[in-house]
């Protein structure tokens, strides 16, 4: 790529990463970002102190509607997972930033189930830093595992709250190793303020803050509202541009481009592909092996509280993200078990919130009482799920308020992770018994999946007989046509998909 | 109880706006002087009732942009303001005391009147009440809440500009080193 015109589909963190690359590199001499939901402004005092006051983000209303989802929303939950908005997730994703491991990315080799990566962790090393510096990562450098082969995290690590102390001396007890700080999008402009979901600081990163810089110093434009509602094709290898709605005429435009990057989520992304359909691609583009939409990979998580009966120094976590976090279990041996897990001790919110209590009445004397009483220890784990045949997505018929098509998803969570689930329940139960607490105060939950880290659905592969994108994430068999999301994730494993895509998003911007 | 006392009490319980949201959320405006000064004295009494006044530098400043905040931007509280700012002159007017009828709006437990957000008190309390508890709170006022003598005190709470984490000697939570 030299000097093209490109379209980008999505504004979230891929996106922004793919414009950023090719812009500087002058491989793009434009960039037009499309994204389906509105602009709704950043580190606004005002919105901020809405936020505040009343728990409500002013993207709330940027989400699936009821109606736009046909599936089994108990078995998997799109709705509120993902937001239409200018940044994408990120305006609301908690910056949790792990690498995969090795072993995550020879997942059929080592097991039999899935597929395995066509790149392998080694390749990714380089691109796994500077996703680091590019999304500002606080976190420990003198960790090794993952190893990090000499990178230095961008930030230094964020201290552990005194109420991790009471689990790291569990760890201890059970000889535990792999557990530290957890490694969090937190940048120099964090004042620890606990309203994470909407900062007045950019303190965290979101790709709508670095769109806003990118639009203003480069040949990089956002059309917000602009859904794009099919890619054209010239002929079988190359895209002619796109079609998208215009909200402002009205009416469905087409627009020629030397690049189409589709940069959505696991979901938008494969229906992207699946309703751009023409002589050339019948069954959708990327899909004459028929690997489009299917291989869905969800990321059940698991939730294990358990109460002590006093809290003398009245410890809270006082801030609004976790900071410790352990892959004790995220090992090549759980995966040959059925799955591993990735899990934080939760606890974001204060259990006691003063300013609720002294509204509803209580004394500054019976808030005290409070705070040195009973105290939830809660842990939240992310569990690897393999892979299923029968779960996939799909388009369904009508369009939804940001005139996409509305979204069909088949799934069931394969035994195997079912399995697994209870397995990593069982060990976060024993944690909470090595920290005292006793049996009938500990509280398991087993969570189907939601829709947030969602991969697979446009698999990367050797051959297109086996996937919809190459290693580089370009479509098989197209010149012009690239899929930088989650949907090219052969596997999900444990720990938080975001820094891994920002990583290949690198990788693929740098060669394209 | 008074007449007036009664009378204040009947008014404040009236049914007043079924509104799900702030009432003319885009007609924005500034509070005027007198209308501003209600609530700051309102607010004085909160702090010094709960004993929060030390934690909270320059409260007025902040309070009055607060206010000003919610008043000139949409969707505007402006009208709700000063429905408020009149309803506590009313207070302090027909009471037998301000501190007994800041009481009353502020504290009195009315949990059972499942209408109470339909009245000029629910308002009230819903709109500047409720909202400006959250905001003393998270300006400094939850370091009244302290644990006991001898353990550091909680340096931080949901709102509070606590500072940065990258200062390890000086976190503005508390923290562990291991």
């Amino acid at each position: 790529m030299n000097n093209a015109r490109v379209a980008i589909i999505g504004s979230g963190v891929s996106g922004t990463t793919v414009a950023d690359i090719l812009i500087k590199r002058g491989a793009a001499s434009q960039v037009v970002i499309f994204e389906a939901g509105p602009d709704v402004p950043v580190m606004n005092y005002r919105l901020w102190l809405d936020y505040l006051t009343t728990n409500l983000t002013p993207y709330r209303h940027c989400v699936d509607l009821k109606d736009e989802i046909d599936g089994n929303e108990n078995l998997f939950q799109v709705r509120g997972s993902r937001l239409f908005v200018v940044g994408g997730s990120t305006r609301h994703w908690g910056g949790w930033c792990p690498r995969f491991k090795p072993e995550d990315f020879e997942l059929e080799s080592r097991t039999g189930y899935g597929r395995d990566w066509p790149i392998s962790y080694e390749e990714l090393v380089p691109f796994y830093s500077k996703a680091e510096h590019r999304l500002e990562v606080a976190g420990d450098s003198s960790r090794t595992n993952p190893p990090r082969i000499g990178a230095q995290y961008p930030i230094p690590a964020v201290s552990m709250t005194q109420k991790d102390g009471l689990v790291v001396d569990a760890f201890k007890k059970l000889g535990f190793q792999e557990y530290g700080s957890l490694p969090i999008a937190r940048n120099k402009r964090c004042v620890t303020n606990g309203t994470c979901r909407y900062c007045r600081f950019g303190g965290r990163y979101e790709a709508s803050i670095s769109l806003g810089i990118l639009q203003s110093e480069n040949n990089v434009e956002v059309r917000p509202l602009t859904p794009v509602t099919e890619i054209v094709m010239d002929s079988k290898r190359r895209a002619r541009g796109i079609k998208f709605y215009d909200v402002v005429e009205g009416e469905e435009k087409v627009e020629d481009f030397d690049y189409v990057i589709v940069c959505g989520g696991a979901i938008e992304s494969a229906k992207l592909l699946l309703r751009s359909v023409s002589r050339f691609w019948p069954n959708g583009i990327g899909n004459d092996t028929g690997h489009l939409g299917a291989h869905l990979i969800a990321h059940p998580s698991i939730i294990v509280t358990g109460e002590l009966p006093i809290n003398p120094n009245a410890v809270e976590q006082e801030l609004d993200f976790p900071t410790l976090e352990c892959r004790e279990f995220d090992t090549p041996s759980e995966q040959k078990l059925g799955g591993k897990m990735y899990f934080v001790r939760d606890g974001r919110r204060n259990r006691v919130d003063l300013a609720r209590e002294l509204i509803d009445g209580a004394t500054p004397d019976e808030l005290e009482i409070r705070l040195e009483g009973p105290v939830k220890y809660q842990f939240y784990g992310l569990v690897e799920e393999y892979e299923s045949p029968v779960n996939r997505v799909e388009l369904a018929p009508g369009t939804t308020q940001y005139r996409l098509p509305k979204t069909r998803v088949l799934y069931k969570t394969p035994d195997v992770t079912t399995r697994a689930k209870r397995r990593h329940i069982k060990i976060l139960e024993r944690i909470l018994k090595t920290m005292g607490v006793s049996e009938d105060a500990i509280y398991s939950e087993a969570r189907n999946p939601v829709a947030y880290h969602t991969v697979g659905t446009c698999r990367m592969s050797i051959s297109e007989s086996d996937g919809v994108v190459d290693r580089d994430l370009r479509v098989h068999d197209t010149d012009n046509i690239f899929v930088v999301s989650s949907a090219s994730f052969p596997t999900v494993a444990a720990a938080n998909p975001t820094l891994t895509l920002v990583a290949i998003a690198t990788r693929a911007a740098e060669i394209m | 109880m008074n007449d007036s006392q009664t009378d204040l009490d009947t008014w404040l319980l009236e049914s007043f706006d079924d509104s799900a949201t702030v009432i003319n959320p885009d007609f924005v405006g500034e509070l005027s002087g007198s209308e501003s000064n209600e609530i700051q004295q309102f607010v004085e009494f909160l702090c010094e009732f709960w004993g929060l006044s030390i934690y909270l530098p320059a409260l007025d400043d902040r309070v009055t942009n607060f206010l000003f905040q919610k008043s000139n931007f949409s969707p505007s509280y402006f009208t709700e303001y000063r429905n408020a700012a009149a309803l506590l002159a009313r207070v302090k007017r027909d009471s037998d005391s301000v501190d007994q009828g800041y009481t009353f709006v502020a504290l009195e437990d009315l949990s059972t009147r499942s209408e109470l957000n339909r009245t000029r008190l629910g308002r009230f309390r819903r709109y500047l009440f409720n909202e400006l508890v959250i905001f003393l709170i998270a300006e400094g006022g939850f370091k009244r809440f302290t644990p006991p003598s001898g353990v550091d005190p909680a340096k931080n709470y949901k709102g509070f500009v606590g500072g940065t984490f990258i200062d390890t000697n000086n976190l503005p939570y508390r923290g562990i080193v291991f």
